[in-house]
């Protein structure tokens, strides 16, 4: 009998041993809030099913142990608040924050971490102090440095040599500190270029319409500062500014590819790739204190034609040389 | 069967007890130890045989896979360093270009063209300047500041112009742009004189990439860090923007160290801790040029893991295979074991007695050679034992027989020893004899040796006609078998009388219907007593052993004989002397009378002279009269002396017991000598003990003893002391006269208590004495049932002592 248990053992021990695998700790499913502030159009989508892939091809599989909440502003300022509650009220482990008036939406919250991505200036906005050390639940991606208004007008200057008059467009209303952030590179170029500035604030189509509009004037040129309402209404613009013979210059190469004239900026859905680098560290236990704003390195220079032709103008073509996507 | 048990009992009684323990008790110690010990030596030996193999290659194993892990990391920390150069190469040439146009050859314009072209064509360059031969900025385009074309800042001073116009290439160290951004300043020089002075601030954010791309194992990464030991790239882009400085990882300082050296990167630096602390395989390669190096590092854990696999499955293994020779050996024990336990079990059966059991091996080997062995040897000891069981079935029965025999003897003996009737003694003998012999009848005859006859004295078993013929009969020495014997000296058998020519005596008994008989002689060493026959009616001859029996009853005869005939005339002779004695006391009794009488006649006259009855006795007369007193009472008390022992030798001694005291015998006897011991000038004293008990004795005669003493003590001591001492003792008084004399030998001191005995002859004439005191006071005192004793030395003194009961009794007073 001792022996036939002792073999009994041995041959147990011997079948068990494969599967006294390495099990994994089977996590429980995490949940990450999306408030973009954008439209779930294109745009939207695209950036979000990129910030999904990345997160996909770092191991999160959207059901099986991670959960999506995605809630879209459609650029309304007036629906952040109620929506930023809402998605703080479920409690989700992390939450991505698309833009600036998004972000400060959940300035309250504190518990949750929260990764920002497409921010102009997260000092100014109150997100946090250091960028490299972010001592508070904030952290992300910002977009454009401040210099990048007068890089505009340069390249304004290059497309449409005869502007005497540059137009700022903006709302106010969203980020009311935000034309401040640009306004010392472009008032340093306005006045190295000869240029005069005007501010051309809106909010609601009628007034994109008006503004436009008003500023149809010849030697005036555009400045479109990157922010939602703009975004929101790029269409809009751009056929404006068509309409009005006004060349203008956008941040973000949907602009141009929505009929503007040419954009100077940088690919915002690599912001949101890296966002997804940066929430895989979070739920992976990295401290937000350990994930340092980061800065655009890449820019694109994007030139549509056909916008060009319609607005008469000549781009020369070492000026088209550098564009790093000529649309036509 | 019982000798069985009973052999192995005596050989455990004869050993030691405490290691004597059953063979039961010592299997239980010993069951299933062999097969134990044959699983254990099996496994034991695969276990070694397998741990040796397994740790030998596991050993090599992990050698030469840390050697190889870092050779491939090594190499990959060179391809990394390769591509990094690379990019920074690429940089350069693209700067290159910029710098082939001598500065005259060309228009600010088409600079500034060229130098767009480049922003786009070299995304890691965030900012281009050139600056013309004299050190003056010219140009500089960036991609988010404003464009200055012209300017003529003067940087001739700066290091970047003066390096890259010396050494045509410039590498500025890292700096971090807003804290954050690494960048390093790339400024490239043309080759002739004329040429200006390219510079490009690169971003090393895009050298991220190329490190982030370098596959190191699954967990592995490689690193860059500047001369300082910050670190400038990293998969994680985070943490170069943290700007930390890695300089004290010991990996990165020995990697400095090897740089400055210029020696070749330390091997034995392969095993440190990286930035995290977790322990990491790491192996480094340089950028001479910009002299960064790269670390490319792989988790301790994954760089062991196949070694880990290994041991694993080496463990696995090894319990796989020790469980399987567990099992194999588990077999071949059972195998081994079970033929030897049945061995055991076999050969346990057969020591506690079972014979008839066999073992049954089937093994075809040893063990089975060893079993028919075994079965052997209980076949033959079966054998052996009924052997011996007949053996001692014969034994007893004639042990029993002998038993018989010699209770037959002893009865005999008895008979013998009981009767001294010599006719009562041999009527026994006859009638045993015939008992013992299984014979139907016997006689003893007796020689008689002034007649020559022999005459028929005992018979057992005899028809009385048969005795009467016998009687009838004269049986001389000669002419029969009796004779035969007797000259023989050894037992006569006849076998059947009807085949010999009978003698008339033998007419007799054939008649009386016997057919066989033997004669034993009774003999003594000298002479002839006479013969024992016994007889039979079945012809035949008596065995050996019956004929040796009956010679033992002939000897036992002889001695029956003897000693009633030596009885006889003991008694005769006993009855002879009482005669004797009693003549001769009573001739000492009027002996003593007649020769008393005289002496005290003239005991009274010379007393009575002297008492000057018949007038004044003068003193001439006066002195010898007194001589011829004492030699008077001399003589009176010799012949009292001689009449008592007469007495006492008689028979005639009576005590008359009546109570006394001791005490007073004591000083009655010392009072009466008293006087003599002053004479001698002897010191003279008594020791007797207080509250003597009143003893029960012949006052007289113990005063006798004590006086006989003390007055040898007294006589024999001419110089000292004389005492004596009296006390009781369990029922027993002890009086003892010691002196300071000269004491007696000790070969003498039996002797001195014989009649007419004085230690020396010599002195008994100086000393007087008829030398019967002792011996009178050594009859006294053991007549009252004492005993009378010397201690002395010579020189010294002596001690005659002597114990009599207090109560003597009645019986020891009686005729001795």
């Amino acid at each position: 009998m001792r022996r036939r248990d002792v073999i009994t053992l041995l041959a147990g021990g011997a079948l068990a041993w494969p599967f006294v695998a390495h099990t994994q700790p089977t996590d429980r499913v995490r949940r990450v809030g999306l408030l973009i502030g954008m439209a779930d159009d294109r745009e939207g989508l695209l950036r979000v099913a990129a910030f999904k892939h990345r997160l996909r091809e770092l191991g999160w599989i959207e059901g099986k142990n991670i959960q999506f909440e995605v809630r879209w502003t459609g650029g309304d300022g007036g629906r952040v608040r109620a929506l930023a509650d809402e998605l703080t009220a479920m409690g989700p482990d992390v939450i991505l924050a698309a833009s600036t008036p998004v972000a400060m939406a959940l300035r309250n919250t504190r518990s949750i971490p929260i990764v920002f991505a497409v921010v102009t200036d997260p000092i100014n906005a109150g997100l946090l102090a250091n960028p490299n050390r972010p001592e508070g639940n904030f952290t992300g991606f910002t977009n454009f440095e401040p210099s990048i208004g007068g890089k505009w007008l340069e390249i304004l200057k290059e497309l449409a040599p005869s502007i005497t008059r540059l137009a700022i467009v903006f709302d106010p209303a969203n980020r009311p500190d935000l034309s401040p952030h640009y306004r010392p590179s472009l008032e340093a170029a306005a006045r190295k270029f000869g240029v005069t500035l005007i501010d051309a604030p809106v909010h609601t189509p009628a007034e994109i319409e008006r503004a436009v509009a008003h500023l149809a004037q010849p030697s005036t040129g555009v400045i479109v500062l990157p922010d939602s309402t703009t975004a929101q209404h790029r269409e809009l613009l751009a056929a404006s500014m068509a309409e009005h013979h006004l060349p203008a210059i956008y941040p973000y190469n949907y602009f141009a590819r929505s009929g503007g004239l040419a954009s100077y900026g940088i690919d915002t859905v690599e912001l949101f790739r890296r966002s997804a680098v940066y929430v895989d560290r979070i739920l992976n236990g990295w401290k937000i204190a350990d994930l340092p704003v980061q800065m655009p390195t890449k820019f694109e220079f994007v030139v549509n034609l056909k916008a060009a032709k319609a607005l008469e103008l000549d781009i020369p073509p070492s000026l088209l040389a550098r564009a790093d996507e000529v649309i036509e | 069967m019982t000798a069985w048990p009973t052999m192995r009992g005596a050989a455990a009684a004869w050993a030691p007890l405490r290691l004597v323990r059953s063979a039961r008790e010592r299997l239980r110690d010993f069951r299933g130890r062999l097969f134990i010990k044959y699983v254990t030596l099996f496994v034991a030996v695969v276990c070694v045989a397998l741990l040796a193999n397994g740790a030998f290659e596991i050993w090599f194993f992990y050698h030469e896979h840390k050697a190889s892990q870092v050779r491939i990391q090594s190499e990959q920390a060179e391809a990394a360093a390769d591509k990094i150069g690379q990019f920074v190469k690429e940089i350069e040439a693209q700067l290159g270009w910029t710098t082939q146009l001598p500065w005259s050859a060309s228009t600010l314009d088409q600079r500034r063209v060229d130098a767009l072209r480049l922003l786009r064509q070299v995304p890691a360059i965030t900012e281009f300047s050139q600056l013309d031969p004299s050190g003056r900025q010219q140009i500089q385009v960036s991609r988010t500041a404003l464009n200055v074309i012209g300017g003529g800042a003067d940087l001739s001073k700066e290091p970047t112009f003066i390096e890259a116009k010396a050494h045509k290439v410039y590498y500025g160290p890292v700096y971090f742009r807003r804290n954050s951004e690494p960048y390093v300043t790339i400024a490239m020089a043309g080759v002739r004189r004329d040429d200006g002075v390219s510079i490009a601030e690169v971003n090393l954010r895009f050298i991220w990439d190329v490190v982030s791309q370098i596959r190191v194992g699954e967990r592995g990464q490689a690193y860059v860090v500047d001369a300082m030991g910050r670190l400038i790239a990293h998969p994680d882009l985070s943490l170069v923007l943290r700007n930390i400085d890695l300089s004290s990882l010991a990996q990165v300082k020995a990697a400095r160290t090897a740089a400055m050296t210029g020696a070749p990167p330390p091997e034995h630096e392969q095993v440190a801790q990286n930035l995290e602390g977790s322990r990491v395989l790491t192996a480094s390669a340089r950028i001479p040029s910009l002299d960064w190096t790269v670390f490319v590092e792989l988790p301790i854990e994954e760089a062991y893991a196949p070694l880990y696999a290994e041991l694993k499955r080496t463990a696995f293994v090894l319990l796989v295979a020790l469980g399987l020779a567990a099992l194999a050996g588990m077999l071949l024990a059972h195998k081994m074991v079970v033929p030897i336990q049945a061995l055991r079990a076999g050969a346990a059966r057969i020591g506690s007695g079972d014979l008839d059991q066999r073992i049954t091996i089937d093994t075809g080997d040893e063990l089975e050679a060893l079993a028919d062995q075994f079965n052997d040897m209980a076949g033959r000891l079966r054998e052996s034992y009924a052997n011996l069981e007949k053996k001692v079935e014969i034994r007893t029965h004639e042990l029993a027989q002998s038993v018989e025999e010699l209770q037959a003897l002893g009865e005999v003996s008895q008979a013998v020893n009981s009767s001294l009737d010599i006719q009562t003694v041999l009527s026994t003998i006859v009638a045993k004899a015939v008992q013992i012999s299984d014979t139907d009848g016997g006689a003893i005859y007796v020689y008689d040796e002034p007649t020559g006859e022999f005459r028929l004295s005992a018979t057992h078993g005899m028809p009385a006609t048969l005795i009467a013929d016998i009687k009838r009969i004269r049986l001389f020495a000669d002419g029969n078998l009796l004779g035969r014997t007797m000259l023989e000296r050894r037992p006569v058998q006849i076998a059947d009388l009807r085949e010999v020519n009978r003698t008339p005596l033998q007419e007799a008994i054939t008649r009386a219907g016997y057919r066989a008989l033997i004669a034993i002689p009774l003999l003594r060493p000298d002479q002839v007593v006479g013969s024992l026959i016994v007889r039979r009616k079945q012809p035949g001859l008596l065995p050996q052993s019956t004929v040796d029996l009956l010679q033992t009853f002939g000897t036992q005869s002889v001695l029956a004989i003897q000693n009633a005939r030596l009885f006889h005339e003991i008694e005769e002779k006993g009855r002879q002397l009482e005669l004797e004695s009693r003549h001769k006391s009573q001739f000492l009794a009027n002996m003593s009378h007649e020769l008393r009488t005289p002496l005290n006649a003239i005991l009274g006259y010379t007393e009575l002279i002297l008492d000057n009855i018949y007038g004044e006795t003068q003193q001439k007369m006066r002195s010898v009269l007194e001589r011829v007193q004492i030699n008077g009472r001399h003589l009176l008390g010799l012949i009292n002396d001689v009449l008592d022992l007469s007495k006492i030798e008689a028979g005639q001694l009576k005590l008359s017991l009546a109570d006394y005291s001791l005490e007073e015998v004591v000083r009655t006897v010392f009072t009466g000598v008293e006087a003599l011991a002053a004479s001698k000038g002897l010191a003279f004293k008594t020791d007797i003990s207080p509250n003597l008990p009143r003893g029960h004795g012949d006052e007289r005669r113990i005063a006798q003893v004590l006086l006989n003493l003390t007055g040898n003590a007294i006589k024999f001591t001419d110089l000292g002391e004389v005492t004596i001492n009296a006390s009781a003792h369990n029922g027993s008084f002890t009086v003892a006269v010691s002196d300071t004399g000269p004491g007696i030998e000790e070969a003498d001191q039996a002797r001195i208590f014989g009649e007419f005995q004085q230690v020396d002859a010599s002195s008994t004439r100086a000393k007087g004495g008829s030398g019967l005191g002792l011996s009178i006071a050594k009859r006294i005192v053991e007549l009252h049932g004492g005993r009378i004793w010397v201690e002395s030395k010579p020189g010294v003194g002596s001690t005659f002592s002597f114990s009599v009961p207090v109560k003597v009794a009645e019986e020891a007073g009686a005729a001795a």
